[in-house]
């Protein structure tokens, strides 16, 4: 009897041991017949114009209310690994080019193809490259959100105390080397330009402006050693290592590039229009600075990239999250977003709004709207992460000098050709 | 006959017992650790698709990671980290240790300064070094100026970021090691001390024949626990050094690739056998130590 009875204590013990393991998967319908939708995005500023987008829905549709999760940008895809492992996924997520492909081809968000067909959502409204991005297998999987592309910052009052005149839509590669050795004055610790290691808002811009080729989304090989990419890598090496218009790469690993023009050490970054608000908030750059396109190579060209809103494939509430995802992909809900100034919507013909918001600050902010028309897509894969880590790596050894631009593009391409292929 | 079962009844009702206090950490080691591990080990013969979904590879991630040379090359840094580091951190632990065993004034507010790191959050920690250290305008930098002295790229010269975070690595570890070695020295008996001053021994004599022989026991215990923290040393690096870059390259430890491989590349197959192999040398090393214990530790 009293054996039994200690028994019965350690099952209990170990059951609620469990059971505490297992517990806290209720999903997000109170008693009152309110249903709660989690929305995951990463960057905090444009939270804050996100939820006044939320609050409209929420005011229209009263039984549904949304729960925004914002987490830092680096912590947000272990974040979303893990939950959507253990089935937690939140029911609308924010996507970016990187790491959509996973989702997608995972089946982990849902397809969007009925919607399309009920007529909830246009997909011809978005910007097609973006759209694009967010294609698997000839199936919508999320709503384009925005637009991005690459302008050249500069700070006026450096370019003042030089005798320079502003960048304009044409300035070549030649005028800026130039203009950017003017702007250097070592000795004081400024630099015309910040050579930093980073794809998308750095070398990549080169590499297309030079016509050249990164790697392409449907083969299952890298052009990333072809001359024209080897030219740009070149041009962006000299800039740092025989220019020296560029702090040196050590510097930039430390602090990075938007810190140092917010403290007026290098005269040109390039940099997305989503740091248009960071810009703004700083009290210096909000006075000094202003955007320009980006310098002509062969051609014009700069990086563009967009996020998209998705549906968790194994949401509890699809019904209520398709109504959210509806009215996020609407002409109102853009609108609202250019006109909070969160970032140019993909949904076409909306941006004006968003420049007119930063336009008293950065009078030829613009520039981001004009140059949509030779945006060239960043280049995207099922293994985006991969390739460009190691690129980013390659990249970095050019610009300490440990390496040529040829060598570099080879072990690039050679590296990327393996994991293409699945070795790696 | 009746005697002896009515012990036979106590002994399970104390067995039972027994079992049912350490069910919850029993439990806890279960679900939290041994489970985890023994899933890692499977999944080092698998690659990831993602999500949990994997394929089994049997050893292609260990031949993967024989004939990679940034795996040797995080072996090294692992290795020139711990054999660096941990002798720092045992001496000078165990210096301040005898040092806050003396009775002087405002003892407790040297022992709470010493000990303040192990409080403060790692990740805190390293974001304030990661100031100090910074090239342009870091405190060390600007100090080094006034000397005349260059500014150094602490975190981003791939020959000085290893030093860096040794650095901030040994700073980080005397706190709780000096705890423990306390703990230990007060466990001495003063009559030793008493008696090796009327044969008129001096405090360098004392310590090196009387203090230091009795500490072995804790020290011991410092020095495995040392070794192991130092081969699995990780939040300094990802929180200083920039990632993808020479300097990352020649710092990153064994603890530092495989995050690298299971969290953001998403490797997580490759990830595990990064994390087995550290595993495999910890067992080896603590396993010597285990052994050479009889040479030089008095119980």
């Amino acid at each position: 009897m009293k054996r039994n009875g200690l028994l019965g204590i350690t099952v209990m013990l170990a059951a609620a041991v469990l059971v505490g393991c297992g517990s806290g998967n209720s999903a997000g319908s109170s008693s009152s017949g309110k249903v709660t939708l989690s929305f995951a995005s990463w960057d905090t500023k444009q939270a804050v114009g996100l939820r006044k987008m939320a609050d409209k829905f929420e005011k229209d549709n009263p039984n549904i209310k949304i729960k925004m999760e914002t987490t830092p940008w680096d912590q947000y895809w272990t974040k979303m690994e893990a939950a959507t492992t253990g089935g937690k996924m939140p029911d609308v997520v924010t996507m970016h080019s990187n790491e959509s492909y996973k989702y997608m081809s995972n089946d982990m968000l849902m397809s969007l193809e009925d919607m399309a067909k009920k007529g909830d959502i246009k997909f011809s409204n978005y910007n097609s490259g973006v759209t694009k991005l967010y294609m698997y297998k000839g199936k919508h999987y999320a709503v384009p959100k925005d637009v991005t592309n690459i302008g050249l910052w500069y700070n006026k009052t450096l370019f003042d105390q030089a005798g320079v005149k502003y960048p304009d839509g044409t300035w070549t590669w030649e005028t800026f080397a130039e203009n950017a050795k003017k702007l250097t004055n070592a000795a004081k610790g400024v630099y015309g330009f910040a050579a930093a290691t980073a794809p998308e808002t750095g070398y990549y811009n080169f590499i297309y402006q030079n016509d050249g080729q990164i790697w392409s989304m449907n083969e299952k090989k890298s052009h990333y050693n072809d001359k024209n990419t080897v030219g740009a890598l070149q041009f962006y090496q000299d800039l740092m290592l025989k220019d020296k218009v560029s702090p040196s790469a050590q510097v930039l690993e430390q602090t990075d590039q938007i810190n140092l023009f917010e403290s007026g050490k290098v005269a040109m970054i390039m940099a997305g229009n989503w740091g248009a608000e960071e810009l703004a908030s700083n009290e210096y750059t909000a006075k000094n600075a202003d955007v320009a396109p980006l310098p002509k190579g062969k051609k014009q060209a700069t990086v563009t990239n967009g996020l998209a809103w998705g549906i968790s494939a194994k949401t509890t509430h699809p019904k209520e999250a398709q109504k959210f995802l509806k009215f996020l992909a609407s002409k109102e809900a853009n609108t609202m977003q250019s006109d909070l100034g969160v970032s140019i919507p993909a949904y076409e013909g909306l941006g004006q709004g968003w420049t007119d918001k930063y336009k008293k600050t950065f009078a030829h902010i613009e520039s981001f709207n004009e140059q949509l028309k030779y945006g060239v897509l960043r280049p995207f894969n099922a293994n985006t992460i991969k390739c460009e880590t190691l690129s980013n790596e390659q990249v970095g050894k050019m610009m300490s000098g440990k390496q040529t631009a040829q060598e570099t593009a080879d072990t690039v391409a050679k590296g990327i050709d393996k994991i293409l292929a699945g070795k790696e | 006959m009746h005697h002896q079962r009515r012990i036979g009844k106590y002994r399970v009702n104390e067995i039972i017992w027994g079992y049912l206090f350490i069910l919850p950490t029993a439990v806890g080691l279960i679900v939290l650790n041994i489970k985890p591990a023994i899933d890692t080990i499977y999944m080092s013969f698998n690659k990831s698709a993602g999500f949990g979904r994997m394929t089994w590879t049997g050893l292609d991630n260990y031949k993967r990671l024989m004939a990679d040379p940034e795996v040797w090359q995080s072996l090294l840094n692992t290795l020139k980290y711990s054999v660096i580091a941990v002798p720092l951190i045992v001496v000078f632990s165990l210096i301040v240790a005898v040092l806050m065993n003396q009775k002087i004034k405002g003892l407790s507010v040297y022992r709470t300064l010493y000990f303040l790191p192990v409080v403060a959050a790692p990740a805190a920690v390293a974001m304030i070094w990661k100031w100090l250290f910074n090239s342009n305008y870091g405190l060390i930098n600007q100090m080094l100026g006034n000397f005349g002295i260059k500014p150094i790229n602490w975190l981003s010269d791939p020959d000085i970021a290893i030093y860096t975070v040794i650095i901030v690595g040994v700073w980080s570890a005397i706190g709780y090691n000096m705890v423990l070695l306390i703990a230990g020295l007060q466990d001495i008996p003063n009559d030793y001390y008493e008696s090796a001053e009327i044969d008129g021994a001096g405090p360098i004599r004392q310590f090196f024949t009387i203090t230091l022989p009795l500490v072995t026991p804790t020290l011991f215990f410092v020095v495995v626990t040392t070794v192991i923290g130092a081969f699995q040393v990780f939040d300094s690096i990802f929180m200083m050094v920039q990632q993808n870059t020479d300097a990352m390259y020649k710092t990153q430890s064994l603890a530092y690739l495989f995050y690298k491989y299971s969290f953001i590349l998403n490797d997580k197959g490759y990830g595990s056998a990064i994390v087995v192999l550290l595993l495999g040398i910890i067992l080896i090393i603590t396993a010597i130590q285990l052994k050479l214990q009889k040479k030089w530790v008095y119980y």
